[in-house]
């Protein structure tokens, strides 16, 4: 898309490369060595930009004491269980605004996407004690319910907007083919919308993944605490702070999540904007 | 067929009475099982008291940040633990939770006097109703480390607030890097501590005893003034808070601060030298204008509050729990080890306590400790922020002292008028 | 599964009979379909989000405090306190700098590095796939590394400009009211660049590169393919990534309150911070809802035309 031909082209691209390359990637440089220096080391007012001594003390630590092999297990599966649960009810929704024509089809769309911009933290006020109430405070279960608030509405966003670009033959062929509308959408539409559904996955299981407003409050249980407020609670808290050990527990937290995203980075690049590009 | 039946169902109802009453289980709400240094007290705190009775206690951890805006979620939804601890300065919030019990009609108020000092019992009162029970007692006030004193050759601890200004200089300019006086200056909830402290030893009330706002007085602004100069002459800094300030006075970087008496714990853990450090760890009077001033200090503490109107009954084993954790066995080593007094008659008079030299020097430092005036007013935490805001305008230099008084006057007038 | 339908049966089914009928009969069923699809969507909606909204709505019009067992009718004197206070002005004045900054940078550095990771060169792949680690890490260890980076004594940023003699003294970037907003919009972009960056990729991959080739036979620079072919493309990606990074924005809360807690004094008090701080540390749930819901008031007409034109252009 670039012409790099010219100098001046090839040092604007660099410089523009560096700068932002630093910006990203300098913070992760950091945490990552931070993660590995003794404490000594870490709280030196004049900081070190490589570790002087390599140390495992931070890792050995969370991954002993610190309980965030229980707490990455309790992350992934409601972070994975709420993804799957938006990913599919956004699916349905996505394609019935995008293919059905109903009244009030706009109106309830925009209102759903409208109700995103009221604060979180209010909506808790009676979250709370309706979890209570069915008995779901304090599971991973409702706290993967509660996270159909943070995702759901963009999700069926994303998805509408890729079904919108389904070409209608495509379904009317099926149709006159006899083909029930459910199965249409199973056979024929799913298939070909495998990417915009892995990203939309992604983004929903992102917004449990950092959530700390809710899992700080919905889990009070250390057996079913999730990753976030694990670090918060273990490594920096009012009484204690540990920096190395947060730092370890985020890298050793951070690796599955990596390994997924570039497996499914194909598909996610895709499928970002399947739905947005017309 | 019936007839078997019937023998069967009188049998199973017979055996049904004859098990011993089932056991109850207690829910203890407390902030104490977060913390990494707490888990194991806590945890043995509830065996011992479930191993003599044959009743469970489950612990319901929140972090102390989070623990008040959970129970008032609880209160709406009636899932109140039995037992809470909470932070006496708090008290007056919490008591406004209905399912909050008088202990008084519980155990009834001559076996509490004649277990609890006066002083102590009035922790745990809100309106006239014994609403808690003192759990450990203590001050904030200010301490110092010895080994940033030596480093800086401060030789005496400062009695007045000339000498201490004096002894502050002399770590600036001996100890790099350091923050001679880590003052609050970042969170509104600290910084009232401090504020509170300095404003009492320049002779203001901030809220005297009728009520009624006192802070653009000339002590006042002389209070603001002080605070000001140590942040211009660089003997305090910004973005402290509590825990950072553990942190620099446990790794030597900050010679005195105000905190609990659980300041040595946190000075040992943050030193990486374990116990041993404590006796680097000196309890003082807080500076006093003139010689021989009465040094200011805040009552603090934490109190055990009583949940549902079920355990109100001696014989329940939320009393029994709440009786276990006061009882000198399991209280006086517990208070000790958090810093802190044990606030019964027979703990305090129980020899570990007696022979304890940091709590002794700490009784000592804090003769005539003040209750905080902002805990018991119905919106604490709102008049609480708004004096961090107008305290932390002045420290950091966006308003003069007395513009921040002047404001704050306001602010706290139109306040109060609605509380 | 086994019900296959012959096309050529002579016994068509009814609606066959007419074109028009069948549309009729047809389109009703559809309709039915469709708005069944519909049912797990919105009863999760319903009932986790416009419940919950339905009833803040209703509290902001009591006084309900931690003092009441039962919220009390004030009528509209929330709202009256709460468009009086200057303390919620200057929120709102807050939240507008935060959300727009951080929405525009984080737009600009996405396409930015986007337009850089579409170039092809070695390590192209795995530098795009390093690239969603702020993304993934938990966001609560953002906010510690960014305060970390600004912090006024081990800060990073203190060390570098003291060793290189710009300062004599550490300074406390995070206790300047500008330096902390500074401070949370560069955390904010930070975790936002990486998702931004994966759609403007997607987006740059469908564009039509013999377009690209013609014009640049026309003799345009770099500048005028930027501008008149990239930037009309890429139109529909940027109004999506509008959109998200506004809900994203205006719903961030954990690295503010971790990296300033909403300081120095109230610089940097976006509206999330100011409910939470009303409703679960001065246990004012009436007052806290009514800062939401002139919120919601204020953001919704700009957000209905905004939203409904981008639906048009999809449709």
């Amino acid at each position: 898309m670039l012409d790099l031909s010219s100098t001046q082209a090839k040092i604007g691209f660099g410089i523009t490369a560096l700068l932002i390359g630093f910006f990203i990637f300098f913070p992760v440089y950091w945490l990552i060595i931070s993660a590995f220096k003794t404490n000594e080391e870490l709280y030196r007012v004049v900081p070190t930009f490589w570790p002087q001594t390599w140390s495992l003390e931070h890792f050995r630590y969370a991954l002993t004491d610190g309980g965030l092999l229980l707490q990455l297990g309790n992350t992934l599966f409601v972070s994975l269980g709420s993804a799957l649960i938006n990913t599919t009810m956004a699916v349905y929704a996505g394609y019935s605004f995008a293919k059905y024509r109903y009244i009030g089809r706009r109106p309830v769309m925009l209102f759903m996407l409208s109700a995103q911009m009221f604060p979180f933290g209010l909506l808790l006020i009676t979250i709370y004690p309706m979890f209570t109430g069915w008995g779901l405070l304090d599971t991973r279960g409702g706290l993967m319910i509660s996270y159909i608030v943070f995702a759901l509405p963009v999700a069926t966003y994303m998805l509408y907007s890729y079904f919108s670009q389904v070409p209608n033959e495509l379904i009317e062929a099926a149709r006159a083919d006899g083909a029930s509308d459910l199965r249409i959408l199973h056979t024929i539409v799913l298939p070909v919308s495998i990417a915009p559904i892995v990203t939309v996955l992604l983004y929903s299981f992102m917004w449990s993944w950092n959530d700390l407003l809710y899992s700080l409050t919905l889990i009070v249980s250390e057996d079913k605490r999730t990753v976030g407020p694990g670090i918060l609670l273990t490594y920096l808290n009012d009484s204690h702070s540990d920096w190395g050990g947060a730092m370890a527990a985020s890298i050793l937290a951070s690796i599955p999540v990596i390994v997924a995203f570039m497996g499914l980075q194909r598909f996610f690049i895709e499928g970002v904007t399947a739905g947005a590009v017309k | 067929m019936t007839k078997i039946t019937q023998s069967l169902a009188v049998c199973l109802a017979a055996a049904a009475f004859a098990v011993p009453a089932q056991a109850d289980t207690v829910e203890f709400m407390n902030w104490t099982y977060t913390e990494d240094s707490g888990r194991d007290l806590i945890q043995s705190l509830m065996d011992g008291y479930a191993e003599a009775s044959g009743n469970e206690v489950e612990p319901i951890g929140y972090a102390w940040s989070d623990i008040n805006k959970n129970a008032f979620l609880r209160a709406r939804t009636n899932t109140l633990p039995d037992i809470m601890q909470v932070q006496a300065r708090f008290l007056p919030t919490i008591a406004n939770i209905e399912q909050v019990q008088d202990l008084n009609e519980v155990f009834g108020q001559e076996t509490l006097e004649a277990m609890i000092p006066a002083s102590f019992l009035a922790m745990g009162q809100v309106d006239g109703r014994q609403v808690a029970l003192p759990w450990i007692a203590g001050t904030i006030g200010m301490v110092a480390n010895q080994r940033v004193l030596d480093a800086a050759g401060v030789t005496e601890i400062p009695d007045t607030v000339e000498e201490f200004r004096e002894a502050l200089v002399q770590v600036r300019d001996n100890v790099p890097n350091s923050v001679p006086y880590t003052m609050a200056t970042k969170n509104n909830a600290s910084i009232l501590l401090d504020y509170l402290i300095w404003s009492w030893t320049f002779g203001a009330d901030v809220i005297d005893a009728e009520g009624n706002a006192d802070v653009n007085s000339p002590e006042g602004v002389a209070a603001l003034e002080f605070m000001v100069g140590l942040m211009n002459d660089r003997l305090a800094a910004p973005e402290i808070d509590r825990p950072d300030a553990r942190r620099l006075f446990g790794q030597e970087a900050s010679a005195f601060y105000f905190d609990a008496p659980s300041a040595k714990n946190f000075a040992a853990d943050f030193s990486g030298q374990g116990e041993d450090y404590a006796v680097n760890i000196i309890p003082m009077e807080t500076p006093t204008l003139e010689e021989d001033g009465t040094p200011a200090a805040i009552q603090w503490g934490h109190v055990l509050v009583m949940f549902n109107e079920d355990n109100a009954s001696p014989d329940s084993a939320a009393s029994g729990f709440l009786m276990n954790l006061l009882s000198d066995e399991v209280l006086v080593d517990f208070a000790l080890v958090k810093g802190a007094l044990p606030p019964t008659v027979s703990g305090l008079d129980s020899e570990e306590v007696k022979s304890d030299g940091y709590m002794t020097a700490w009784a000592e430092a804090a003769v005539a400790p003040r209750a905080n005036p902002i805990a018991p007013l119905s919106n604490g935490g709102a008049i609480s922020d708004i004096i961090g805001e107008e305290v932390q305008a002045a420290l950091l230099g966006q308003k003069t002292p007395q513009e921040a008084a002047d404001d704050l006057q306001a602010r706290l007038e139109e306040a109060l008028a609605e509380e | 599964m086994t019900t296959s339908v012959d096309p050529h049966a002579d016994t068509a089914p009814a609606p066959r009979v007419s074109p028009d009928a069948r549309r009729g009969g047809l389109k009703a069923a559809e309709r039915r379909f469709g708005l069944l699809l519909l049912v797990p969507a919105l009863t999760a909606f319903g009932v986790v989000v416009l419940f919950p909204f339905l009833e803040a709505l209703w509290l902001s019009f009591y006084e309900y405090t931690i003092a009441m067992s039962e919220p009390e009718w004030t009528g509209i004197s929330n709202f009256v306190d709460v468009l009086t206070d200057e303390a919620v002005i200057g929120s709102f004045v807050s939240t507008l700098i935060f959300v727009g900054a951080a929405t525009v940078f984080s737009i600009l550095l996405g396409l930015g590095w986007a337009l850089i990771l579409n170039h092809p060169f070695r390590g192209r792949s795995a530098l795009r796939g390093l690239s969603l680690m702020p993304w993934v890490m938990p966001a609560i260890v953002a906010a510690f590394i960014w305060g970390w980076i600004f912090n006024s004594r081990y800060g990073l940023l203190n060390a570098v400009a003291m060793e290189f003699g710009f300062i004599d003294y550490p300074q406390a970037y995070l206790s300047t009211p500008g330096g902390a907003m500074a401070a949370v919009v560069i955390a904010k972009v930070w975790l936002s660049v990486p998702l931004f960056m994966a759609f403007f990729i997607a987006g740059l991959q469908s564009m039509d590169r013999e377009q690209v080739e013609a014009a640049r036979v026309d003799g345009a620079g770099n500048w005028h393919v930027l501008m008149h072919h990239v930037l009309p493309h890429l139109r529909p990606v940027i109004m999506v990534t509008v959109v998200l990074g506004m809900i994203g924005n205006l719903q961030h809360f954990d690295t503010i309150w971790a990296l300033t807690g909403g300081g120095p004094v109230r610089a940097t008090t976006v509206l999330s911070i100011e409910v939470y701080r009303r409703a679960f540390e001065q246990w004012d749930i009436g007052m806290a809802a009514a800062v939401g819901v002139v919120w919601v008031a204020t953001i919704l007409p700009p957000a209905y035309f905004y939203l409904r034109q981008l639906m048009a252009r999809t449709e």
